[in-house]
């Protein structure tokens, strides 16, 4: 299965309806969960707070690991054509360490409301077509060409 | 018969427009690519440095200003993703 980023159907809800995320300023964040069944489910049904996903998908575990929160975050029209808006973010670095975990299967866009993760919506799943280990060297996440999310 | 047909599912310039309408209103992510080769580091790089100096040049258009860290990060990361796309095109 190739990697691939997909939005909970809950976020796309929400963020009409009352509780939008300001992709500019809100403070947004990237953790690493394992495996769990498969990846989380973002259907009508399914996640919209980071403790629905660790229900199911545990958070990564290991020395040196922690939630990381993205900087030089973009919104802007795209720059190839008229009618897309897209989102980026400065590459963000999960480092190395001997006793980092060696399970890190998708990475969870959320944002960060100052509180428990039962009020930090999730705002994308990223699935990278594999497990990551951070025994072995850092693990970076590059926003993707065209951005990670695009309107 | 032919002319029943067109009636029946009607004209091709009277169709409603479906896709292109719906489509700016979709919210699609982008794949992650963990170890990518050179040319899509290339495009990514390429596509990073467009991201910030298109969010620079729409600074208006949001009718805020951008925070003077927030500045400081962007503009420290354009010099350090310049170099890095030279030496991408370089080969190195």
């Amino acid at each position: 299965m190739a990697a691939s980023t997909k939005i909970p159907t809950k976020m796309k809800f929400y963020q009409v309806t009352g509780s939008p995320i300001d992709f500019d300023s809100d403070t947004l964040k990237c953790m690493a969960v394992v495996a769990g069944s498969g990846m989380p489910d973002i259907t009508k049904t399914g996640i919209r707070f980071v403790s629905d996903v660790v229900a199911a998908n545990a958070e990564v575990t290991g020395t040196g690991y922690a939630r990381q929160t993205l900087s030089g975050a973009t919104v802007a029209y795209d720059g190839t054509g008229t009618t897309i808006v897209d989102f980026s973010f400065s590459d963000l670095t999960f480092a190395q360490n001997a006793a980092g975990p060696t399970n890190i299967r998708y990475f969870v866009f959320f944002k960060d409301a100052g509180g428990a993760d039962t009020a930090n919506p999730v705002f994308a799943i990223c699935d990278p077509d594999g497990t990551l280990s951070m025994v072995t060297g850092d693990v970076v996440v590059k926003s993707p060409t065209g951005g990670l999310i695009q309107w | 018969m032919r002319q029943f047909l067109k009636r029946l599912v009607g004209y091709p310039e009277f169709a409603p427009p479906k896709a292109a309408a719906a489509a700016s209103m979709e919210m699609r992510g982008n794949p992650i690519v963990m170890n990518p080769s050179r040319s899509q580091r290339v495009l990514q790089v390429e596509y990073r440095i467009g991201a910030i100096e298109r969010y620079f040049a729409q600074e208006g258009e949001r009718g805020k200003p951008i925070a003077a860290d927030k500045r400081a990060h962007l503009e420290a990361e354009l010099i350090v993703k310049r170099a890095e796309l030279t030496m991408l095109r370089a080969g190195e």
